[in-house]
């Protein structure tokens, strides 16, 4: 019996994302969309590896940072356009990923995430020593009008940025689950000795897919300092972006495509309500309650918002791509 | 066609393997038999290259590999079933298979072995599609010797496959095992059903606290005194 083919699930939601950029011309909700297609872009590339792979990296913020300083001072000291200067951001990304999967892929669960982060804190002091010098810590991005700068005047332009860049990483991640990598990944993810003993080069899978991550992160990171004109090493080597990108993943669904994009429309919109109207009233508040709401969410959904929709419906958002007869 | 010459590992400052040398022929069937903690199993990763040697040389088909990565290994033809199975289990039963059979390059290999391994293990040919984790035990089993096979290795080592099975499933694995073995792979196989592997196996050595202490035919040891007293329980 032949079945009707249905068009891919994922391809519909992509779709729709793509259309709600439209709907509204308000700024508030158009910097909401960007925030959150950005967000979903930087957990579906850590998911890649983090999800799908199980190396749990809690130090993608490296990646990120680089990549907000390729870009900017570059930009901001050499007058380099900013579309080189992501370019060249996202192969920093890829080398810097071969210099840390190279250090830590020998290592184990949580000596690997452990390790991560220790290289991310490395890298925010020797950027913190290097900038020292120059005038005062920050940098800020100058503003020049126009597209080869990278600069709009209309939010929606960027919304639109931040959805390619979503869409490239939803395609690469939807590729790599289709390709003998993508298999390769999630055994060695299951059981890596298993793996090898099959003769798959586990170290070198590993260190493939963590560097197209750790490009895809960096890339980010340019677009984003383009996007908030302003880096300083603190804040773009901040821990906190590297549990964010973790956690809108976990939330929505580790080591599925559609997971990382659901936790970010989820947690991005939360996170600033807590923060900005509630926080607004009394600062400690916005966080705590935010924290609550994630620990009841991992709590009694700890496979993520995923989980639950396949629990809903099997059918859809399958999360291994199982052949048919 | 395996050749080990008095290896010796250690863990930290436990020496586990003690001067261990043993030879596995083209086409032969043998089976190293010991008690818990004889180093079986350390015996078996060190050959398939997960533990390093402190001293030895092991040889496959005359060229030396201990100093050679785990997936190499398999590439040149020496496949091992570990002991907790170790399928993929959120995998169906056809990726298993197909992630086994990648060593080879050739795709329309690739698919014919896939038949082929089909046919020899009809019940998964079956259940192809379904889910690893939901197989049996024994049928698990079956996969990750099927897995194996999907390399086309000239030689398999196992490890302990009758572990947690039902006696009426390891007969029919041992049965596999030696099918296995007719159709021209040699076998390494490490045991504790001592007596169904000594009854199959054409040569086997007893390992005793790391050390080589015992080799002969597989029906000779059967009848030596010191194997029934210790192993038998006769």
């Amino acid at each position: 019996m032949k079945k009707i083919k249905l068009p891919n699930p994922l391809l519909i939601f992509m779709i729709i994302l793509g259309i709600l950029p439209l709907l509204s011309s308000q700024h508030f909700y158009l910097h909401m969309l960007t925030l959150v297609f950005l967000f979903a872009f930087f957990s579906e590339a850590w998911n890649l590896i983090s999800g799908f792979g199980k190396q749990f990296s809690l130090g993608h913020v490296a990646f990120f940072g680089i990549g907000a300083y390729v870009t900017g001072i570059l930009y901001a000291d050499y007058g380099i356009s900013p579309w080189i200067g992501i370019l060249l951001s996202g192969i920093g990304g890829i080398v810097l990923s071969l210099l840390i999967g190279f250090a830590t892929f020998r290592l184990r669960a949580f000596f690997f995430a452990l390790s991560t982060i220790a290289c991310a804190e490395a890298l925010r002091v020797l950027i913190t020593y290097w900038r020292l010098g120059s005038t005062g810590l920050g940098t800020t991005i100058p503003a020049a009008k126009g597209f080869k700068y990278l600069t709009f005047s209309n939010e929606i332009y960027y919304t639109y940025l931040a959805y390619v860049l979503l869409l490239l990483a939803v395609a690469a991640a939807y590729k790599i689950t289709k390709s003998k990598i993508g298999y390769y990944l999630l055994a060695t993810g299951e059981d890596e000795e298993a793996a090898r003993s099959l003769g798959v080069n586990t170290y070198r899978i590993k260190l493939i897919v963590f560097a197209i991550s750790g490009f895809f992160t960096a890339v980010g990171g340019g677009f984003y300092c383009m996007y908030t004109r302003y880096i300083e090493p603190s804040m773009v080597f901040s821990i906190d972006f590297s549990v964010q990108f973790a956690v809108f993943a976990i939330v929505g669904g580790m080591g599925t495509i559609a997971g990382p994009i659901l936790g970010s429309a989820l947690l991005v919109p939360l996170s600033t309500f807590f923060r900005s109207w509630i926080g607004g009233l009394f600062t400690p508040i916005g966080f705590f309650s935010y924290g609550i709401i994630l620990i009841v969410i991992i709590l009694f959904i700890p496979g993520g918002i995923m989980k639950l929709i396949s629990l809903v419906d099997e059918k859809f958002f399958k999360k291994l791509p199982i052949p048919e007869k | 066609m395996l050749d080990i010459e008095s290896i010796n590992i250690y863990y930290s400052e436990v020496h586990v393997l003690k001067d261990v040398s043993i030879i596995v022929d083209d086409r032969e069937f043998v089976s190293v038999i010991g008690g818990n903690g004889a180093g079986k199993t350390t015996l078996l990763n060190s050959i398939g290259g997960f533990i390093p040697l402190k001293s030895g040389k092991i040889k496959f088909q005359n060229k030396e590999i201990q100093n050679i990565p785990a997936h190499s290994i398999v590439e040149m033809g020496l496949s091992q079933v570990s002991g907790e199975r170790s399928i993929f289990t959120k995998m169906s039963v056809r990726d298993n298979l197909l992630l086994g059979g990648w060593v080879q390059k050739d795709t329309t290999k690739i698919k014919n072995l896939l038949e082929k391994v089909m046919d020899m293990f009809p019940i998964l040919g079956e259940r192809k599609s379904q889910i690893a984790g939901n197989l049996s035990g024994g049928e698990q089993q079956m996969l990750a010797i099927a897995r194996a096979l999907m390399a086309e290795p000239k030689m398999l080592m196992l490890d302990e496959p009758s572990f947690g099975l039902a006696p009426k499933i390891v007969a029919e694995v041992f049965e596999t095992i030696q099918k296995i073995n007719e159709s021209g792979v040699s076998i390494f196989l490490v045991e504790q059903d001592v007596h169904m592997s000594l009854s199959i196996a054409h040569r086997a050595y007893v390992l005793e606290n790391g050390q080589v202490v015992m080799e002969g035919k597989g029906k000779e040891l059967l009848n030596n005194d010191h194997v029934r007293k210790a192993y038998l329980g006769i």
